[in-house]
């Protein structure tokens, strides 16, 4: 067993076993947590893989961003009543029942994939050798791309002004006391 | 190494449309008379149909290019999207609270978006432009909650259901980037030219199907589409009824000429059963609708039901006629909400039908408006929607699809009941309430007899306006497949 494999084992029980924790545990603040620890995992899994760029962004979009919304929700509605380990475990047979399923489908397409994955080599529109995965596809975003990037900037603007435009409504029902 | 080569003349129209939606941002604080954001709106209308005739065709990038289907149906659009801004306007003059530069600054957003999606020339450009049409819209449904707490519902409902839809886009999106190794229409269409992997490119338009139909509230995912509409305010509602289905519509029909064009009949198999069910469902339960709002959503998901039949049979002349249907409605549609936004502004509790009695006592003239429009959407002879019809059905009887066209004729039927029995409301019953007869603008006039001319000019002598649909077709089809 070389250092490759001792990496992988590592990154797979570093994934799996918070991935459990996170479901089994009572307290969403610590199920939130335990997924942070699942991604940073990841992240380190697809930078071995040779994909630095997916590792930015899993660590900048997940890490960052989405699981400190999950955070910022789970503070912000009252989920006291979940913690309870009547509510808990009330439907649990039906949860088993869709978990054989889905780990059912699940080694279904895996063996399906498995066949695919000598035949998918996927071929790069540009050298490696030249430069790295980031600074090519740097590249292709603002040159070849240009028009969706662009485009999705203008996309996320429109949300922060619908967003503001919202708010600023809001207000003036409030202090009308509508 | 990769090249950046812009052609910013073929992108100059979107500009200018961005342009002026972040100057409503930008400058609205500062300005107290809000009605220049109407004039500027106005203006940019007719400055915009002009410029068309004079953008050149060609690529801003390899996934934009202005080219001849484009530039006809955004001048199509334009032409609707002028009389949405005055719908607007007519509707903020009475609900002031809404009257913001921002209200219509979102609206251009969402042209810009339809724009963008009728350009694209990739399926990354197309979702895109999908999400930049309906965002906007989401923010001017939940403003309505000034006046409407539940419409927030609405916006949400409209929302969740929308960003569902964008999922199983994405889906689709990955299987044909599996399957043809690129997003871009024509790389596509050579890998479908193929002909082999022909059925999972066709499990891939299914999940294209599904992004699309949750867009023009089809059967299966319709149920968000009264619930939208009753929240939204009245203008709104037009812009989501007949506008915004009708850019969808003609970028799904852009999508199967130019990416899928050797496999359109198995597509038109997968659309007949949902464009049936559409009909056969909008028509029954626009029957028990007692809000004039939720039945003209009801009644929406029928027309498209119908437009979609024209798809069917696969033949370039259905598509026309798809498009001349999508027109035809985007121009009833206004027509009888230009009538209903009339009746809101004075009496609040107008949308329950009930409350139209003895209208045409009271107002003759709007109530033989609401007669030409309620006709035309039952499709009856001498206005728009009997030949939108007619061609459809027509194309799907050519096709060999009789049975099914039976059904529709019978489902239609069914569905022009509805529309008789508010105008039963309207003409027999005797008036329950007082009607107040108010100002009303000269350019609401001019968009409501724009539109009832335009009905009855179609219905009559559809000639010129079919044969202009059909020859961009033809000569669109022309140039792109030249080379082939």
């Amino acid at each position: 067993m070389d250092l490759n494999h001792l990496v992988f084992y590592y990154l797979a029980l570093g994934m799996t076993i918070p991935g459990i924790l996170a479901v089994i545990s009572r307290n969403p603040v610590h199920a939130v947590l335990w997924v942070l620890v699942l991604i940073l995992h990841q992240a380190l899994l697809l930078y071995t893989l040779g994909s630095e760029f997916l590792t930015a962004i899993q660590i900048i979009v997940y890490a960052g961003a989405v699981l400190v919304l999950f955070l910022f929700i789970v503070y912000m509605i009252n989920l006291r009543l979940e913690e309870r380990w009547k509510v808990f475990v009330r439907r649990s047979g039906i949860g088993l029942i869709l978990i054989f399923i889905f780990v059912f489908l699940l080694f279904k397409t895996i063996s399906v994939f498995l066949a695919l994955v000598p035949a998918f080599k996927p071929k790069l529109p540009y050298d490696l050798a030249q430069a790295s995965n980031l600074v090519w596809i740097a590249r292709y975003l603002f040159t070849h791309y240009l028009l969706q990037f662009e485009l999705i900037g203008v996309i996320l603007l429109i949300v922060v002004l619908g967003a503001v435009f919202i708010l600023k409504k809001l207000q003036e029902v409030k202090n009308d006391s509508f | 190494m990769v090249g950046l080569n812009l052609n910013v003349g073929a992108f100059f129209l979107e500009l200018i449309l961005l342009v002026t939606g972040l100057f409503f941002f930008l400058v609205d604080r500062f300005i107290s008379r809000k009605s220049y954001a109407f004039w500027i709106c106005l203006l940019l209308c007719i400055f915009s149909g002009f410029i068309i005739l004079f953008i050149p065709f060609g690529e801003f990038t390899k996934a934009f290019r202005n080219d001849f289907y484009s530039a006809t149906l955004k001048f199509l659009l334009i032409f609707g999207f002028f009389f949405v801004v005055i719908l607007a306007k007519e509707y903020l003059v009475t609900f002031r609270a809404l009257e913001y530069g921002e209200f219509y600054g979102l609206l251009i957003f969402s042209l810009f978006g339809s724009f963008i999606m009728l350009s694209s020339q990739d399926f990354l450009t197309l979702f895109l432009g999908l999400e930049l049409t309906s965002i906007p819209i989401y923010f001017l449904i939940a403003t309505n909650f000034l006046y409407q707490r539940r419409s927030i519902e609405g916006a949400i409902k409209y929302f969740i259901v929308g960003a569902l839809g964008s999922l199983f886009f994405i889906l689709a999106l990955g299987i044909f980037y599996y399957l043809s190794g690129s997003l871009y229409f024509d790389i596509i269409l050579t890998k479908v030219a193929q002909g082999d992997r022909r059925e999972e490119f066709l499990a891939g338009i299914v999940f294209l199907l599904v992004g699309f139909s949750i867009k023009l509230s089809l059967v299966p995912f319709h149920m968000w589409a009264p619930d939208a509409y009753e929240a939204s305010p009245v203008p709104v509602t037009a812009y989501l009824a007949g506008f915004i289905k009708f850019a969808v519509l003609s970028a799904l029909i852009k999508v199967l000429i130019i990416a899928f064009s050797p496999i359109k009949d198995d597509v038109g198999q997968l659309l007949l059963w949902v464009a049936l069910l559409s009909i056969l469902v909008g028509s029954v339960l626009a029957i028990i609708q007692e809000n004039l709002i939720r039945l003209l959503a009801y009644s929406s998901i029928a027309h498209m039901g119908y437009a979609l039949l024209g798809l069917v049979s696969g033949e370039y002349v259905g598509y026309g006629f798809s498009i001349f249907y999508g027109f035809v409605y985007l121009f009833m549609t206004l027509g009888l909400f230009s009538v209903i936004i009339y009746l809101y502004r004075y009496n609040r509790n107008i949308l329950e039908i009930s409350n139209l009695a003895g209208l045409a006592k009271e107002l003759p003239l709007f109530s033989f408006m609401a007669l030409i429009f309620l006709f035309s959407l039952a499709g009856i002879p001498p206005t728009a929607g009997f030949m939108a019809k007619f061609y459809v059905f027509v194309v799907l009887i050519k096709g060999g699809f009789l049975i099914s066209a039976v059904l529709g004729l019978l489902f239609s039927v069914i569905g022009a009941y509805p529309y008789l029995r508010i105008l039963k409301v309207i003409y027999m019953d005797r008036p329950s309430v007082s009607f107040n007869r108010g100002a009303f603008s000269f350019l609401t006039y001019l968009a409501l007899y724009i539109s009832a001319f335009l009905v009855i000019l179609l219905g009559i002598y559809p000639q010129p306006a079919i044969e202009f649909i059909q020859r961009t077709l033809y000569l669109y089809l022309t140039f792109q497949f030249l080379h082939f």
